[in-house]
């Protein structure tokens, strides 16, 4: 056998060997058993093998190609190694493609694979550009590769790393949300602002005072109070004027647990370092703040207490009823999915044990207009104090929910999702679920939410 | 399909580099040219068939200009008409149309014209075919194969070089594929991604927030940050595109002419276009700039030729009058340079301070004309002139008062690299033989390869946060 067959086989067979290790090691599964809809392979160890043998022989062509040619020349080594490395590199986001279609760190589905072909009629002027991002969304180590990218970035500064619209504070490992990003919002027509918020709540409390319902606005404190941030971004609190405001000029009880919080916080974080959210111990000094309120009200209600609940702790972070933990909304959006992202998660956060679980129903297929079970919920508990609970506001509610599950014999949380807080939504499961109470959950940096609530001046279009 | 997508680099790459390895070379051009179509398809799939139309049209005229060379002119006009026709329509209709309309109050609704990907280069090769063989400088492509390559060879396709038919004619039909060529030609390759994807798009992050603020309200810091911003981006866009564009060519085969040759360190604006687009001046010198008689007739009738040359390349690069503006801001410093005979100015005084006056007067003028040429209108691109050059007053808003908030830390440090790039630091690097060096260059530009790939992946991030729920 001539000499350029030998090596070729001997580099082909390690190439491959090494190649084969790679991909074994970084897609054990080797699912190549669905592109788009249609099922292309099912025998997974057999694409394995083939590929294998398509590496092989790529090698093999390419290596005695080049052994050829380098016969003929004056050809370093270190070229051939630098080709040898650009080929392999070259097949690696190819020889894996994720099968899932939704990608539950970006909480997104993935792209679609496209189809040449429209209704089998016409062509797909967009095809070239669908590929693109289903291939982007699906190759062999995407995962990596990101991650490698905010690292080095990262490792440029020294202080604060901005990636995707927010801040990561080296020091202290704090990711900031973009309301802290740049220079300070002008907050316009505050006063008359003011004015028409507080208009909105008095009216939306006469509202429920004529179906003897009594209404709670739960104002949580903004999160910058209670993680370390560095003072160039420290702000004004435009939100602690609203509510003295409101609490001069309505009736409505309003519970803003400040003190409770930062008295809270020298034990266990009340916020997340990595999600913009309260933690559960700060949902737990909120329900106890709005408890001790409504208790007033209703002095027979069983309040949850905290020395009686089983306590557990975690680096993750749940923002969810169903107890789902993760690294935090703030930390996936920066981007860090690696081993550099868990060095992040740094802090013990208090959880709690519902002991109650097995015996409160949640229910997903409620009637209730508009239920998405995905951010409603409808819960039941037998034991709980006869009294319905209806909880609306922003994402604050998650974390609240399993405490109000565990008090009141019905809750339904009902969060609003795109600053969408306009009255008309309401009404109509207020009718006709008919609650005793109602409980306004959210964040002051979100209190101008508030000024969709009935139509005025400031409304949005599609709120007059 | 960008030659700095996954798709480009981890898909197609691949697989049209084991498929032309392992194909007889005969085949290896017809490969080639499916590869092209598959790679324009991506980009412009309605577009496809008018490449192919133009293809066909250029090869029947080719032809019959040679076949009939009692003729031959009359063919050759009718195929240069045909092609600028084309061209006008496709590229130039809407502007024309709205320009129509404005001037005579029209209120006729048209249709909407779409640019087709590329139309401006290959028609431009494709002439540079007909008029070649007109000349009788090459032999009619007789192989459909063969001219169809020539002009929709996928490397350079979309972005140039405009390769003219005379420098490759040999090419098309024998070339050597040698390994030397394929680690140049990948360097190269790997070279222009690193370019586009690691300064050019972060230069265009800072550029993009800044041209999209109302210039009357920017302070001159700013503008000034937005136009170098802009004009660093511009050319490691362009020049990473040529980069990749000759590196594929390498890779398989061809030698194409270089693009770029470090244009920002020029001391004239004549020197600047021998550095800038070298291949798109090198066409309009040979097809337009000598036949209207070059500069043999005396000087009125240069500055008419080069009035004309620079009018074109103006409209050339796009279809609005801020291309046209900046052709003749290009065009009238040319001229000014010829009628003041700067050239010979420079001889006579080749002293250091002369050269730095003459590069800041250089970088003045070409930085300003990107401020044109980046600008949506002519209006807005002389408010940001008369702001970057301290005319009138400007009214700085709180946000486009504050210099920090268009660069980030990252971008200190790319500034500054892509400032060093713009100098011959690093030329012919990859050609130096000693050994170690060799290797450690080697190992940078698999790490450049990684990390531009880290970038484009990242890229692709998309995650669904609700930020304000």
């Amino acid at each position: 056998m001539e000499r350029k067959c030998k090596t070729g086989i001997i580099i082909a067979s390690v190439l491959t060997l090494v190649i084969g290790v790679l991909l074994y090691k970084s897609a054990p599964l080797f699912d190549f058993s669905r592109v788009g809809n249609i099922v292309v392979f099912r025998n997974l160890s057999g694409v394995f093998i083939g590929c294998l043998i398509f590496i092989w022989m790529f090698a093999y062509v390419l290596s005695t190609k080049a052994i050829e040619l380098k016969d003929d020349l004056d050809f370093p080594y270190s070229d051939f190694i630098f080709i040898v490395a650009l080929c392999i590199m070259l097949l690696i986001p190819m020889s894996h493609l994720k099968g899932s279609d939704r990608s539950d760190v970006e909480n997104r589905m993935f792209n679609k694979f496209p189809y040449i072909l429209i209704n089998n009629k016409y062509i797909n002027q967009k095809y070239g550009d669908e590929f693109n991002l289903w291939f982007s969304d699906r190759f062999n180590m995407r995962t990596e590769l990101i991650s490698l990218d905010t690292s080095l970035k990262c490792s440029l500064v020294k202080n604060f790393c901005a990636r995707n619209g927010v801040i990561l504070d080296k020091k202290t490992k704090v990711i900031y949300t973009p309301s802290f990003f740049g220079l300070p919002q002008i907050r316009k027509y505050k006063k008359e602002k003011m004015a028409v918020i507080a208009d909105n709540l008095t009216r939306f409390n006469e509202f429920c005072k004529s179906k003897n319902i009594k209404l709670y606005l739960l104002i949580v404190p903004r999160r910058y109070d209670f993680v370390e941030i560095s003072e160039a971004f420290h702000r004004k609190d435009y939100g602690v004027e609203y509510i003295e405001y409101f609490k001069k000029n309505t009736d409505i009880d309003i519970i803003y647990p400040y003190n409770e919080l930062i008295e809270a916080n020298k034990e266990t974080p009340v916020f997340f370092k990595t999600d913009h959210h309260w933690s559960k111990k700060g949902a737990y000094v909120g329900y106890s703040a709005l408890m001790e309120e409504i208790k007033k009200q209703y002095p027979d209600i069983k309040v949850l207490n905290e020395k009686n609940l089983e306590v557990y702790y975690s680096n993750l972070v749940s923002n969810s009823f169903n107890e789902n933990l993760n690294t935090g909304s703030l930390m996936r959006q920066f981007g860090l999915l690696n081993s550099d992202g868990a060095k992040l998660l740094d802090t013990q956060y208090k959880y709690y044990v519902n002991k109650e679980k097995d015996n409160i129903f949640v229910n997903l297929d409620s009637d209730l207009p508009d239920f998405n079970d995905k951010y409603d919920f409808d819960i039941y508990y037998d034991k709980g104090y006869d009294k319905k609970v209806f909880v609306m506001g922003d994402s604050f509610i998650w974390n609240l929910t399993e405490f109000l599950a565990s008090s009141f014999r019905r809750v339904v949380v009902y969060p609003d999702n795109n600053k969408q807080m306009y009255l008309y939504k309401y009404e109509k499961i207020i009718n006709r679920y008919k609650p005793d109470i109602i409980v306004i959950v959210m964040r002051s940096s979100y209190i101008e939410t508030l000024l969709n609530l009935y139509p005025n001046k400031f409304s949005k279009k599609e709120f007059k | 399909m960008l030659f700095s997508s996954m798709t480009f680099i981890f898909v197609f790459l691949p697989i049209v580099l084991f498929l032309y390895f392992i194909v007889k070379k005969e085949l290896r051009n017809t490969l080639l040219l499916l590869a092209s179509l598959v790679f324009y398809a991506f980009g412009a799939t309605k577009h496809v068939f008018l490449m192919l139309a133009i293809v066909m049209l250029n090869y029947v005229g080719a032809l019959l200009i040679d076949r009939f060379q009692n003729k031959k002119k009359f063919l050759l006009v009718a195929t240069i008409f045909c092609n600028l026709t084309i061209l006008i329509f496709f590229k130039y209709f809407n502007f024309i149309y709205d320009n129509v309309s404005a001037l005579f109050n029209l209120n006729i609704s048209v249709f909407n014209v779409f640019l087709p990907l590329g139309i401006s280069f290959y028609i431009f090769q494709a002439l540079s075919y007909v008029i070649d063989v007109y000349r009788g400088e090459v032999k009619v492509q007789k192989n459909l194969i063969n001219m169809a390559l020539y002009i929709c060879l996928f490397p350079q396709l979309v972005a140039g070089p405009i390769i003219k038919y005379h420098d490759i004619e040999g090419q098309i039909v024998e070339r050597e594929v040698n390994l030397s060529d394929i680690a140049i030609g990948s360097k190269r390759f790997i070279i222009g991604l690193s370019k586009k994807v690691l300064l050019a798009n972060a230069l265009g992050e800072i550029a993009d927030k800044i041209f999209l603020l109302d210039p009357s309200t920017m302070s001159h810091s700013v503008a000034w940050l937005g136009s170098i911003a802009y004009s660093l981006q511009l050319f490691f866009d362009f020049s990473g595109y040529s980069d990749m564009a000759i590196g594929l060519g390498l890779i398989f085969g061809f030698k194409f002419m270089e693009n770029f040759n470090y244009p920002y360190i020029s001391k004239s604006i004549t020197e600047f276009w021998h550095r800038w687009h070298m291949s798109l001046s090198s066409w309009f010198k040979q097809y337009v700039y000598i036949p209207l008689g070059g500069n043999k007739n005396g000087i009125i009738k240069t500055v008419r030729n080069l009035g004309i040359v620079f009018l074109l390349t103006g409209i050339w690069h796009g279809a609005a009058w801020n291309f046209v503006v900046w052709g003749i801001w290009h065009g009238f410093f040319i001229i000014l340079e010829k009628v003041l005979n700067l050239k010979e100015f420079e001889q006579k005084h080749n002293i250091l301070p002369v050269k730095i006056l003459m590069h800041i007067y250089c970088i003045l003028v070409f930085v300003s004309g990107w401020v044109i040429f980046r600008a949506g209108s002519v209006a807005y691109a002389f408010t940001y002139l008369k702001n970057m050059f301290f005319i009138g007053n400007s009214v700085p808003s709180h946000i486009s008062d504050n210099i920090s908030y268009y660069i980030n830390s990252n971008d200190m440090f790319i500034i500054p690299v892509a400032i060093l790039c713009c100098f011959p630091v690093f030329k012919n690097f990859i050609h130096i033989k000693h050994p170690v060096f060799k290797t450690c260059m080697n190992i940078v530009l698999i790490l450049l390869l990684i990390i531009s790939t880290a970038s484009i992946a990242a890229d692709t991030y998309n995650p669904f946060i609700y930020f304000r729920f």
